[in-house]
């Protein structure tokens, strides 16, 4: 039980990294096209 | 240990300790759909790779076609061994294979041989991409029994934005390990594949499977099992391919990918020929935008399900998206707006298509083994996947041909669309639900039921 707590605490510090870095790939993917997407129409 | 994989992994159907937050589940579905959705990035490699084997663009091509046709055959294979074993394990493996495809790839380039390139990124990418793909989707289902079409949607999102940050990282590699790109592929797959190796192997160490009869608070399964195709009951997958609504949902997915498809392979010269004035950098930024409305709807239309149920979504896909077709078709050419619009929308039906279908299975066939029949249906996209270029391809061919230009060389392939959707929005009109004899243990069911109706009455205070 001790041990599921413990990795159960570790899986969430984990998945907290997770997150951020999934979201801030998402958000590098979104930005990085809609900039390029403003760019081109644009000029 | 076992299977002869690390204690970790092969320790785990994974359970979750009590008071697991659920929300720790969707980054790690997340970070394997985010890794594998390169596949829709590897146009970017794909004149580097022409240039390094001094050969024509069909050759090359074929790589992205074995692993499409892969994915959609190791989902419907392994889908009930990914329900056996838990999330963890599978993704684990996926992480392997599609880490292990770049891996062989980038021999198979630095060797000067092209059938390595098929066998790593194609074959072996392939089965990661089919298993990376279903192995979070009855998890995530069994954590957000309230909000399923949110969950899957969520993680589903992740596989069409995965290009969305493949692409540019891509071209960075392809810059930064040479002068010229077709030199640079070795070290730019090395990379990623150890870049998604890490990322994916972080999905499978976080993921946790519920606890047996766990349900959120405040959910109450009555509320959801009244509409009229939730089902009660549990379909094996054995037994899921034997009933009309799965081959009926077969249909509907075929027909939705189908027209999207088509619109998605052809977009930039589709693009540059309805409107000649647009040039080769723009359209490349109206694929950017369609990949956009591709990603943005699999997560805003799969959610959207969760209010007003699956079938009326994909009547809106269906039905809604043959109109807009129709538009295109009759009036594309009088805007460039009304024509980014309108594809813009229909890009939002075809990803949110793929992202409400889990949710779909789960209303029609329970829980159980929802992975492992997702994993057969996946097949339609593989079908797909090649039917939809090929309608409009060879069509925009034989126009040419026959001396047609401009717009001309897809009003046709536009209108049989129409036709297209129109099968798929009959097909799931016709779904209604599952027979109960294709139910797991009714009988079991009824007769615990039976044994359980006394106490009951005697808890409550009846006497016969």
């Amino acid at each position: 039980m001790s041990e599921d707590v413990q990795h159960g605490s570790s899986a969430a510090g984990r998945a907290k990294v997770l997150w951020v870095v999934v979201v801030a790939g998402l958000g590098y993917g979104v930005i990085n096209t809609v900039t390029q997407v403003v760019d081109l129409f644009s000029g | 240990m076992g299977d002869g994989l690390p204690r970790g992994v092969a320790a785990a159907v994974a359970g979750a300790p009590p008071g697991y937050n659920r929300w720790w589940i969707p980054p790690a579905a997340l970070a394997v759909h985010l890794s594998i959705g390169e596949v829709y990035a590897f146009s970017v490699f794909k004149n580097p790779l022409v240039e390094h084997f001094d050969t024509k663009l069909t050759p090359i091509g074929i790589i992205f076609s074995i692993a499409i046709v892969m994915l959609g055959l190791s989902a419907a294979v392994g889908g009930r061994w990914v329900e056996r074993n838990g999330p963890r394990k599978a993704m684990f493996v996926a992480a392997v294979c599609w880490s292990g495809g770049f891996v062989v790839a980038a021999l198979g380039v630095a060797a000067d041989q092209l059938w390595l390139v098929y066998l790593g990124y194609g074959v072996l990418g392939g089965i990661g991409l089919g298993l990376g793909y279903i192995s979070p989707v009855s998890t995530l289902i069994k954590w957000f029994p309230d909000r399923p079409g949110l969950a899957t949607g969520l993680a589903i999102m992740g596989f069409g934005g995965g290009a969305l940050i493949a692409s540019p990282l891509s071209s960075k590699l392809l810059d930064v390990f040479a002068d010229q790109p077709q030199d640079a592929i070795v070290g730019a797959f090395l990379v990623l594949g150890a870049l998604y190796l890490v990322t994916m192997m972080a999905g499978a160490f976080t993921i946790r499977v519920p606890p047996e009869g766990w349900r959120p608070e405040g959910f109450d399964p009555a509320a959801v099992e009244r509409r009229t195709l939730v089902t009660t009951g549990n379909v094996n997958a054995k037994n899921a391919i034997r009933t009309p609504q799965f081959w009926l949902l077969w249909t509907v997915l075929f027909c939705n990918v189908t027209a999207g498809i088509g619109i998605l392979e052809q977009a930039s010269p589709m693009v540059q020929d309805f409107f000649p004035d647009v040039s080769a950098a723009a359209a490349a930024g109206y694929v950017g935008l369609l990949s956009l409305c591709n990603m943005s709807g699999r997560f805003v239309w799969s959610s959207t399900s969760d209010v007003i149920g699956r079938k009326p979504t994909y009547m809106i896909y269906l039905g809604v998206g043959a109109v807009l077709y129709l538009l295109v078709a009759s009036s594309g050419t009088a805007s460039i707006v009304l024509f980014v619009l309108l594809t813009g929308i229909i890009l939002s039906f075809y990803g949110g298509g793929f992202a409400t279908v889990p949710a779909y299975l789960r209303d029609l066939f329970g829980t159980l083994e929802v992975g492992a029949i997702h994993g057969r249906l996946l097949i339609a996209w593989s079908c797909a996947g090649v039917a939809g270029p090929l309608i409009v391809n060879a069509i925009a061919d034989a126009r040419k041909g026959a001396g047609a230009e401009g717009a001309d060389l897809y009003t046709l392939s536009l209108y049989i669309m129409v036709g297209v959707l129109a099968v798929g929005f009959i097909a799931n009109l016709l779904i209604r639900p599952v027979d109960r004899r294709f139910h797991e243990d009714v009988e079991p069911q009824r007769d615990r039921r039976a044994a359980a109706e006394p106490a009951m009455a005697g808890a409550r205070g009846e006497r016969g």
